[in-house]
Parts: C-alpha cells; sequence; structure tokens
C-alpha cells in the first residue's frame, strides 16, 4: 500500500477526527505506511531511519503514552512494535519498525522515558535485541546462569540449549 | 548500584515476607534513608506468551486468566477484544452487559483486597478484617454468577459462555447494594482516620510528571492526577451505555491512591446497579467460525491499571504472536520514583501503594475418603491435632502449659 492510498482511508470509528488527521500527517511525513485500521487503533510500518525522534515527538507534543513494545521473530529478522496510546483522543497507534536479521540493534529509549527500561531488558532477554545506551541492561526475565546467547522467544530456539552444563563440562 | 560500606543493601526477598510473591526488592539504604534501589522479577516466569501460541484461539482465554488470580476476567476480555477486532465481529449486547458485570464485581473484589492489605502492611490489621469481610459476599456474588470465586471462564470470542438468568438481577443488586454502606464506612476511615494520615499522607509521592515519565496506569496514574482510563478513552462493552466518572486525586501519595481505590469501589458498586437495570435480554453469543489474519490490539482497566494485549493471526487455529502486558509491569518501576528518599519504615506501604499483583487462589479444600465418602479432616480433627501439636511442643520445650498459666486468669476474667 502507497503513502497516497492510505490518506485516503477514513478515520476509525470513534477517534478525534481532527488529532488523527494530524497525527497521520506526521507519521506520513515521516514515511510510515499504514496497513490496516480498526475501531480506534491502526498499525503502521515504519522506517527505521529517524524513529526514535519521532516516537519522542508522539510522546512529548502529541501527548502518547507508550503501552508496551512487542518483539516478533519474523523471517526477514526482528519486528518490534511500539504500542503508543493517545488516550484523549481515544486513539492507540502500533509503530511497527523491521531490524533486519543481521542487526538486531535498536537505540534505547530508556534514557528519556524510564518507563521503558523493563520492556527494553525483556526484549534482549527473550529476543536478543540490542539496546545501545540502555543505563541499566542486566538480565530481567532469565536467570543469572542463563547460557549465554540463547533466546527463548526467537523461533529457532530449542530447550537442550537452555540446559545447565553438566558436571564433566564444568 | 555502587555499595559502600555505609551504603549497604537490604534486600527485600526473593521471598518478601508479606507480599506472597517472589520478587526482590534491592533497597540501598543510609542510615534509615532509602538512597537507591534495584528490582528483580520473574523468579517465577510461566512462558504463557509462548504457551499462548501453541493453544487454539478459543483456548487461549482459559490460559490468560490465569495469568493472575485477581484480574482473572480482565486478560480474556482484553484478548477477546483484540480476536474480535481482528474478525471485526459485533457483539449482542446483552453480552456486553454481562462481561461490564463481571469485570466491575472483579474491581470491587480487587479494591476491597487492596485496602485489606494495605491495612496488614502497616500493622492495622483491623483495617484488613474489615475489608477482607466486606469482600466476601462479591466473592459469593461471582460464585454464583460464574460458578467460580476466580478463573471465571466468563468471557469468549462472540460474547459470553453463561447467561445469568433475569430473575437473579434483583438478587445480586440487593447483595452489591448493600455493600455501599461498609465501603463508604472504610472510606471514611481511611480519610478521616489521623493515624493513617499519619502513615500515608505525603508519603512515597509520585508527581504526574514522574507518573507519565514512568508511563504507569490505573489507580496509581489516577492518584498521580493523570486522568486515563481505558473504560472511558477506549469505551468497550456497556461503558459508553451507562452514566460513570473517573475519580482522580492529584496529590500522588499513597492516601491519594488509597482514596482513588476506595471511591473507585463506590462508582463500580453504581455501575454494577445501572448494567443489572439496563442489561437487555437477547442473544449472548455470536458464532465466530475462524480467525482470518491480521493484528490487532485490545485493553481493558482492570483493577490494577490498563491490561494490554497484542494478537496476530496468520489465519491459522493458534495466535502467530501474543504479547500480554499486565498492569504491574509498568506500575512496580516507578518505585524508583517514588521511594527513593523515603524511610525504610514508610518503603513497606509504598511497595504496595501500586497494588503489585498477588494471586488469590487459595481456598479450603476438604479431603474425602473415596470409598467410605467420609471427610478424612474435619474441623473437630483439626482442633485436635493443632492442640495435640501445641502439647508436643510445650513438652520439648519443657514450658509450662498455656492451660496451667492461663486457664485460672481466663475463667478469672470471664466470670
Amino acid at each position: 500500500m502507497s503513502p497516497e492510498t492510505t490518506t485516503a482511508v477514513e478515520v476509525p470509528a470513534g477517534t478525534d477526527r481532527e488529532f488523527f488527521l494530524e497525527l497521520e500527517e506526521r507519521l506520513v511525513r515521516a514515511g510510515a505506511v499504514r496497513e490496516c485500521a480498526a475501531r480506534r487503533q491502526a498499525m503502521y510500518r515504519v522506517p527505521r531511519e529517524g524513529f526514535v525522534a519521532l516516537l519522542r515527538e508522539l510522546i512529548e507534543t502529541f501527548g502518547g503514552r507508550l503501552a508496551t513494545v512487542t518483539g516478533v521473530d519474523v523471517r526477514d529478522g526482528t519486528e518490534l512494535i511500539y504500542h503508543v496510546c493517545f488516550d484523549r483522543a481515544r486513539f492507540t497507534a502500533n509503530l511497527k519498525i523491521l531490524l533486519p536479521g543481521s542487526a538486531d540493534q535498536m537505540e534505547s529509549i530508556t534514557p528519556w522515558l524510564p518507563g521503558a527500561e523493563f520492556i527494553e531488558r525483556e526484549i534482549h532477554d527473550l529476543l536478543g535485541v540490542d539496546f545501545p545506551g540502555h543505563p541499566r541492561m542486566e538480565r530481567l526475565v532469565l536467570s543469572d546462569d542463563w547460557p549465554e546467547g540463547v533466546y527463548p522467544l526467537r523461533r529457532g530456539f530449542r530447550k537442550e540449549d537452555a540446559r545447565p552444563p553438566s558436571v564433566e563440562e564444568t | 548500584m555502587r555499595v559502600t560500606v555505609d551504603r549497604p543493601v537490604l534486600p527485600l526477598g526473593p521471598f518478601h515476607p508479606l507480599q506472597e510473591e517472589p520478587e526482590c526488592y534491592r533497597l540501598q539504604v543510609d542510615g534509615e534513608r532509602v538512597v537507591d534501589m534495584d528490582l528483580r522479577i520473574s523468579y517465577n516466569h510461566r512462558g504463557i506468551e509462548e504457551l499462548s501460541t501453541r493453544r487454539t484461539f478459543d483456548q487461549v482465554p482459559y490460559l490468560v486468566e490465569r495469568v493472575c488470580g485477581i484480574c482473572s476476567a480482565s486478560h480474556p476480555l482484553a484478548y477477546i477484544q483484540a480476536v474480535e477486532t481482528i474478525c471485526g465481529c459485533q457483539v449482542p449486547l446483552r453480552a456486553q452487559y454481562l462481561r461490564t458485570l463481571v469485570v466491575e464485581l472483579e474491581r470491587i473484589h480487587s479494591h476491597l483486597l487492596w485496602v485489606g492489605l494495605a491495612g496488614h502492611f502497616l500493622g492495622y490489621n483491623t483495617v484488613f478484617m474489615w475489608a477482607w469481610r466486606y469482600r466476601e459476599p462479591v466473592m459469593e456474588i461471582l460464585e454464583k454468577v460464574t460458578g467460580s470465586r476466580c478463573a471465571y471462564a466468563n468471557a469468549k470470542i462472540g460474547g459470553v459462555r453463561r447467561d445469568i438468568p433475569n430473575e437473579m438481577f434483583g438478587e445480586i443488586g440487593e447483595q452489591v447494594g448493600a455493600m455501599a454502606g461498609p465501603t463508604e464506612m472504610l472510606t471514611h476511615a481511611v480519610m478521616d482516620d489521623p493515624v493513617l494520615h499519619a502513615r500515608l499522607k505525603g508519603v512515597a509521592v509520585l508527581t504526574e510528571q514522574d507518573a507519565r515519565r514512568w508511563c504507569v496506569t490505573g489507580p496509581t496514574a489516577r492518584g498521580s492526577g493523570v486522568p486515563i482510563d481505558a473504560r472511558r478513552d477506549d469505551p468497550y462493552d456497556a461503558y459508553d451505555r451507562i452514566e460513570w466518572k473517573v475519580v482522580t486525586r492529584p496529590a500522588g501519595d499513597v492516601q491519594a491512591k488509597a482514596e482513588v481505590r476506595l471511591l473507585e469501589t463506590l462508582e463500580a458498586i453504581e455501575i454494577v446497579k445501572k448494567v443489572l437495570r439496563d442489561c437487555p435480554d437477547g442473544e449472548i453469543d455470536i458464532h465466530v467460525e475462524e480467525v482470518p489474519p491480521g493484528e490487532a490490539i485490545g485493553h481493558v482497566e482492570a483493577p490494577r491499571g490498563e491490561t494490554f494485549h497484542y494478537v496476530r493471526s496468520d489465519g491459522g487455529r493458534c495466535p502467530v504472536r501474543h504479547k500480554i502486558r499486565a498492569p504491574s509491569y509498568v506500575n512496580v518501576p516507578s518505585f524508583r520514583a517514588s521511594c527513593i528518599g523515603q524511610h525504610l519504615a514508610d518503603v513497606t506501604i509504598a511497595l504496595a501503594a501500586v497494588d503489585p499483583c498477588y494471586s488469590c487462589t487459595e481456598r479450603m479444600a476438604v479431603l474425602r475418603d473415596a470409598p467410605g465418602g467420609g471427610e478424612l479432616l474435619d474441623a473437630a480433627t483439626l482442633q485436635r491435632l493443632s492442640v495435640e501439636r501445641t502439647r508436643w511442643f510445650e513438652r520439648q520445650l519443657g514450658v509450662t502449659p498455656f492451660d496451667a498459666r492461663w486457664g485460672p486468669r481466663f475463667q478469672e476474667l470471664r466470670s
């Protein structure tokens, strides 16, 4: 779907019209493409370049609230979906960026949004995405003796890899 | 966290003495004051997100209602909302009202549970006993309308599983209405009690700015003057058909959060009454044949805050990805904004102020002898065993038996 066609789609039912058009205009300017829209929510595919600055603007200027971030292991790499709720305007924007498999790295947003600290640590634990700039990138979900480089939410995860080393090996 | 001799670390956990869940707060203290803290969770990670992708769409609600024993109506509802958005289906009106009824009953029992626990953390056990006693009728109503005190298995994709006969509405309304009095009494007890004021006012303040920076939700946000509530901001089920108001308090301290919860309980009682008054007749579900490819989010205002679910479907039988974000996940880290600089004695209630999630699944079990059907351990046997155990300890420790020492004194007091 091209950006031209996305602007033609009508406002999701129940969302504040003026706010939505302004937000959509900003997102399209950043190169976002709307994939689907339903009742008071929409899914956008957003380019990785300049994403953090865009997110910061959505939260600080548009009054968004970061609900959470979802990490998905897909065929072409890792998808991160930033769920931003605009409570007053009754709208949730889901911003999807693709990290190609070879570069599982995304700039951390924790330095200016402490509420993202836990979710970035969790995605790092479970999917192996690096968040350069994160102030406390320590284990959160996995135990301290979990083997390095084994990520349980990746498609290729095998239970055998997560076994603690045997007595002979140690 | 840099640990030095004059700034030691005091671990609260991983087996917390008050909160029945494994979690570890590492408090760095300077004398009696907390100067830094770190938190470790996931000692009991259950891998529900991954497990969910191996269940069919219809089985997942039973799985996610076990995320939390208290929010066990909210989690399935958030998931079901997401799936219904993918399907684009319209749920019958009666089902929407019945869903609202159960989540509001859940809110009443969860908030009263918190008030009781808050009293317990403060050493004010009268509040604990009152609150839990007044909470009990709600559990009984929930058992009556859903068949269970927790894990209700009430909502399903396309509607609800069980109807509630209209004849029961009067009885439920009466019982819930009767709770308004005790709840008001508790509210006044908290708002006007000078002892509670001394322990709660100005303690562990989470400012509005910090509340927004830490992305908190629910009573934790509303107690800091951030007026967000998924029931109003993304109205689902019957919430845009009945009148109710969002309760906020600007102070941001523990007192404000307690007030928000108590006033919300009163508001929930009113919502339940209105739901029972307005609930229309009709179908309770629609048949959903299959879930098409797509993705959507669902959020529900659980008692503790917004429960957020994201579901992706590829048109198969199971979700491809299911992300669950429970409210405590965003509320708990805000301790770092509210607890630092506090006295150690105030930290227990400050940590409890966001209502970190417990499970209320424990109930008394009666073991029965399979062939005979008789109770293996009845009340008299349990009491006898308890007395025998006390006697055994007394003999082992060589202390004077309790009755011999205190019996005459009790007799004297009774007469």
